[in-house]
């Protein structure tokens, strides 16, 4: 793989916490333990531009998440202080001058049902609606709706589900349909195994109207720190990755003679990869979007890809690594006046670019490529005519090739 | 602003055992925290320092608190998305098409070579781009002289797999004999003997040739390695001694070799049998000594006559173990079948030192002498091209019909999920992406759902751009995501306070609830300000309004406010009375609409409204009187209602009588 970069510095003082693009990779929303999340928009000349910062919490950010576009500018935070919140971006309609066209984020909603921590929050597949879903430290699942998708000040509790284990994570199944209905899938990082199943799967029944644990992934007893479904190519299954002590690929396949809740496991579960190249524990997973490379990150300070061959076996093709030594000094970054929803843009710091050239080093096959490897008719003087002319042969070969 | 970093700069250790590449981010607090890894659009990612927190975690600043945090976004890069090359990726896909066009057979057909040609002539070309550009000083491609090296090698390697892979399987019936197609290969790709022989010729044409080049015979033994007679024989000729015994005797032997042609009319068992006779002939004349006075001679007869003991000679005139494998074979088994190639090609390279020896093109043309198609795909996909040769030539032999092996071990054809990765990787750049879309589409269901998700996630550009995606997709019917393309462009001009323009888009993505909320939106700015701001969308409506009852309303409050502008006004009283009848008019709406109603009212046309219609209006009047009776601070409401209900008052006298004196009318 070959990768073309931009650094940007992203003008928290501390660790970021989570990093988060909208549906197009354009805008960057940021957030961090100074309690402030920021907005990140790439220009038509692919620039960074901090486009706003706000204080959002009254604790750590945890996570931040985007709603799909078709409700707008949405972002749902969730934090260290126990609520969770939904923004929206609105444009002003001042008419004073720089007023106009001024852009700023207003909290929409405060989502203050938990007692305890809200450790992840993300918006559901938009076919449903507006839906959000928060989890917490006690373990209690939450899904919230917009009624009238065009009012985001209004969000109802629809569901609060309980799993008696302290949940970390959370991921909605993107795909569902009459065979599939809404689905999503919470990971605990309760370290007492006893506990058994750390992955929950919940679906939601259009009878009873009512979400409800219909399986749990076995064999995954320790602490679930990251899960994430992947997008469905038209698949009969679903696949999730989960990161625990290791990284692991399931897929997930619905059985079709099996009623709900008559004790026999709704799907069949198959662990199709299970990698401990990290040798510790993985933080965090994430699907690349049209799910063909997932992304782990672990203990190990290392971030690996892994892909799947034509064989259906994954392998790691690329690890990822922090590297001090080369660390250049970004000069001259302007710090955004971080006011509350300021609209100011003050422009990224300069960006870097990096290759990894594939060409040199990476690929296995270049490297290999025999040196010297010019010896046909592709010399210069071929191509271009110049002295001496090639035997007559190879130009009427040459000609015999001519395209059509 | 944006600078690459070299490529030199060692950053990647390579772990031999593994395919994996490791990519070091230049970021401190990286290698110190951690780091952690986002995709984001298609085929991008973003990568920041990351320290796991929890439950547990004490909300306190970072032990590395105060720092700057960096986000690298990185974006998967291709040769292919170099300006030179990109003509490579337009041409080829339109070959590509045209092999769509075809259905698999086995049998070897003028169209598949064409097409197979084709993308050669391709790939020529493209390195043929690669040098000019070189050459070209205005040329604003920034390609350093390494790099155009490498690209260069990239595609000449493929050319030259290719090559030999149309012989084997494009251009091939079984049990032909292929050795006339191999000779081919070899004199295209190493020409500097025929130059050479070229060079000589073209210099005086006299005898002692061989003492005013120094590279006479190994020219000339090349030349006889390669096949190539006529030039050889040309070049004996010039010798000192070419009026000598042995040099008459080796001109006849060489005049009478039988070249064995496909269409020559003889059959394989007939030309073997003279072909034998031809051959005892030679060794014969070489075993009783005839050539031995010219040494050089001497060994080029011993080529020909297909002795063991030449091999040597031989390999020390070729550079790769192939050139002495298709020098062997013209000798020693001119009839050769493809099948039988692989015993040859392990001998051969059993001179060059042994698999051990082998590079990856060494292996891969291995791989095509032992038939083994799927070893080359791997192995071609790994090379630096991001698939394009092994996406093109798998396609191309499935058409060929060579990929049987397809339906065993795999569960989808081979060249599918080739297909779709080259596609998903053109998707991802910026302007090839409607390239990506036409391989998507021959991938099947799996395809289709490609593009289903990415058709959407294209960033948003110029409205061209947009409509582009949209007609792309409306092409492929795929209403949801044409629905929700058209959703989000509302979405963005609603969010930028263009109503008139995201009605447009709300009406083309069908959904009623925005159609709704828009309407709204514009009905409650006409109560405000009297006037609406896309009159032009509004009066145009046509059956479009039909989407929700609020855009009907909207619609239909346009039409009257026309029909009374133009002084219809019996026509815009009908439409006026409907309105009310109809239920649909909103709320907050309802005093606009009752205001309109008052010049009517006091028209004196007597006629306009019925004292049934005054009468609907009036239940209407004191509907909203009731409600605004309810709620304080409505003043200025009750003084309009207060002359409404006035003017309605006297309209209703007026018509009441009016209708009884003509009771006709009503009839």
């Amino acid at each position: 793989m070959l990768f073309e970069a931009h650094s940007i510095n992203a003008e928290h003082k501390d660790l970021i916490h989570d990093v988060a693009y909208d549906f197009y990779g354009q805008r960057m929303a940021t957030c961090s333990s100074d309690q402030f999340v920021k907005v990140w928009d790439q220009d038509e000349h692919e620039t960074w531009n901090l486009t706003a910062t706000w204080k959002a919490h009254s604790g750590s950010v945890w996570k931040v998440t985007w709603a799909h576009p078709e409700f707008g500018q949405v972002l749902a935070t969730c934090s260290f202080d126990r609520t969770a919140a939904v923004w929206e971006e609105i444009v002003g309609e001042g008419t004073a001058p720089g007023e106009r066209g001024m852009r700023h984020w207003v909290r929409r909603t405060n989502l203050v049902d938990s007692r305890t921590s809200v450790t992840d929050v993300k918006f559901g597949p938009k076919a449903l609606g507006l839906l959000l879903a928060t989890c917490s430290a006690d373990g209690v699942i939450r899904i919230y709706e917009a009624p009238d998708v065009m009012n985001l000040s209004q969000w109802t509790l629809q569901h609060e589900l309980s799993s008696k284990l302290s949940l970390s994570c959370l991921t909605w199944n993107p795909s569902f349909s009459r065979q599939h209905p809404p689905m999503l899938a919470v990971g605990s990082d309760e370290a007492n195994q006893s506990l058994g199943s750390k992955v929950l799967i919940y679906e939601y029944n259009e009878n009873s109207r009512r979400w409800a644990k219909t399986d749990s992934v076995p064999g995954v007893t320790d602490a679930v720190h990251d899960i994430s479904f992947a997008p469905n190519l038209g698949r009969s299954f679903h696949m999730l990755a989960i990161a625990t002590k290791d990284v692991r690929i399931l897929t997930m396949k619905p059985r079709q003679d099996v009623v709900v809740q008559s004790g026999q496991p709704r799907f069949d579960i198959q662990t199709v990869a299970q990698f401990e190249d990290h040798y510790c524990t993985v933080w965090r997973v994430s699907w690349n979007v049209t799910g063909t490379i997932l992304a782990s990150s672990g203990d190990d300070g290392c971030v690996r890809l892994w892909k799947c061959n034509q064989m259906n076996s994954w392998k790691c093709v690329s690890v990822l690594k922090g590297d001090g030594t080369q660390a250049c000094t970004i000069s001259g970054a302007p710090t955004a006046q971080g006011t509350t929803s300021s609209a100011q843009t003050s422009s990224s710091a300069p960006s870097r670019k990096f290759a990894e050239s594939a060409i040199e080093k990476s690929a296995p096959l270049t490297s290999m490529w025999q040196p010297a490897v010019i010896k046909g008719r592709f010399t210069k003087r071929t191509w271009i005519g110049a002295e001496p002319a090639p035997p007559p042969s190879a130009i009427d070969k040459s000609k015999s090739y001519a395209r059509k | 602003m944006v600078k690459r970093f070299s490529s030199e700069g060692k950053d990647a250790k390579e772990d031999p055992s593994s395919s994996s590449q490791t990519i070091l981010i230049p970021d401190e607090l990286c290698e110190k925290a951690g780091l952690t890894l986002q995709w984001s659009g298609i085929g991008e990612l973003g990568i920041h320092a990351f320290k796991h927190v929890d439950k547990l975690s004490i909300d306190n600043p970072s032990e590395f608190a105060p720092t700057d945090t960096f986000v690298h976004n990185l974006r998967t890069d291709s040769i292919l998305f170099e300006p030179v090359i990109r003509k490579l990726v337009n041409e080829s896909n339109g070959t590509f098409l045209a092999v769509q066009k075809l259905t698999p057979s086995t049998s070897a057909r003028s169209e598949t070579l064409a097409l197979s040609r084709q993308y050669r002539s391709i790939v020529r070309a493209c390195i043929e781009n690669l040098q000019i550009s070189e050459l070209d000083k205005n040329t604003t491609y920034k390609l350093t002289p390494q790099q155009r090296q490498h690209y260069v090698a990239i595609f000449y390697n493929i050319e030259f797999i290719w090559h030999l892979c149309e012989i084997l399987f494009v251009d091939s019936v079984p049990g032909a004999v292929v050795l006339p197609h191999l000779l081919d290969w070899i004199r295209f790709h190493f020409p500097d003997t025929e130059r050479a022989a070229g060079q000589i010729l073209t210099g005086p044409l006299e005898t002692g040739a061989e003492l005013r080049n120094s590279d006479y015979w190994d020219v000339v033994i090349g030349l006889i390695m390669q096949g190539s007679l006529e030039p050889a024989r040309a070049l004996l000729r010039l010798h000192s001694n070419a009026d000598s015994e042995c040099f008459l005797q080796a001109e006849s032997l060489l005049k009478t070799l039988p070249v064995f042609k496909v269409y020559g009319g003889l059959s394989t068992a007939e030309f073997r049998t003279r072909w034998h006779t031809w051959q005892t002939n030679v060794s014969t004349k070489v075993e009783s000594g005839v050539f031995t006075s010219e040494k050089n001679l001497n060994t080029v007869m011993k080529i020909i006559s297909g002795d063991e003991s030449s091999v040597n000679d031989m390999k020390s005139h070729c550079e790769t173990w192939y050139q002495l494998l298709v020098a062997m074979l013209l000798y020693k088994e001119p009839t050769v079948k493809t099948f039988e190639l692989n015993r040859y090609a392990t001998s051969c390279m059993g001179y060059f030192g042994g698999p051990e020896r082998m590079k990856v093109l060494d292996e891969i043309i291995m791989d095509l002498f032992e038939c083994n198609i799927l070893e080359v795909i791997k192995k071609l996909h790994l090379s630096s091209d991001s698939g394009w040769a092994a996406t093109h030539l798998t396609n191309l032999l499935h058409y060929c019909g060579r990929l049987n092996i397809d339906s065993q071990a795999y569960d989808s054809r081979l060249d599918e999920n080739l297909l779709i990765e080259y596609g998903c990787l053109l998707m991802s750049h910026n302007s090839l992406w409607q390239v990506g879309v036409t391989y998507l589409d021959h991938c099947g269901p799996q395809g289709r759902a490609c593009l289903e998700l990415l058709l959407p996630r294209l960033k948003p550009g110029s409205e061209s751009r947009t409509l582009k995606i949209i007609q792309i997709a409306a092409e492929r019917d795929m209403p949801n995501t044409v629905n929700s393309i058209c959703k989000v462009q509302g979405m963005r001009c609603l969010q930028r306070k263009r109503i008139g323009q995201a009605l447009c888009w709300a009406l083309k993505s069908q959904d009623p609830g925005f159609a709704t909320h828009l309407a709204d939106k514009l009905l409650l700015e006409y109560t405000k300000g009297g006037t609406f701001n896309c009159l032009d969308l509004l009066d145009n409506l046509g059956s479009c309004m039909l989407i929700s009852d609020r855009l009907t309303f909207l619609g239909k409050y346009c039409e009257f406010q026309q029909l009374f502008r133009n002084g219809a006004t019996r026509e815009a009283a009908v439409l006026l009375t409907s309105l009310f009848t109809s239920k649909l008019c909103p709320k907050y709406f309802t005093l606009s609409l009752l205001m309109d109603s008052l010049p009517l009212l006091e028209s004196t046309d007597v006629t306009l409204l019925s004292a049934e219609d005054t009468s609907n209006l009036l239940s209407c009047l004191e509907e909203l009187a009731d409600d605004c009776a309810s709620s304080a601070n409505q003043a200025a409401v009750m003084d309009k209602i207060k002359l409404i209900r006035l003017a309605m008052n006297k309209n209703l006298a007026k018509s009441l009588i009016f209708e009884a004196c003509h009771p006709q009318i009503l009839d």
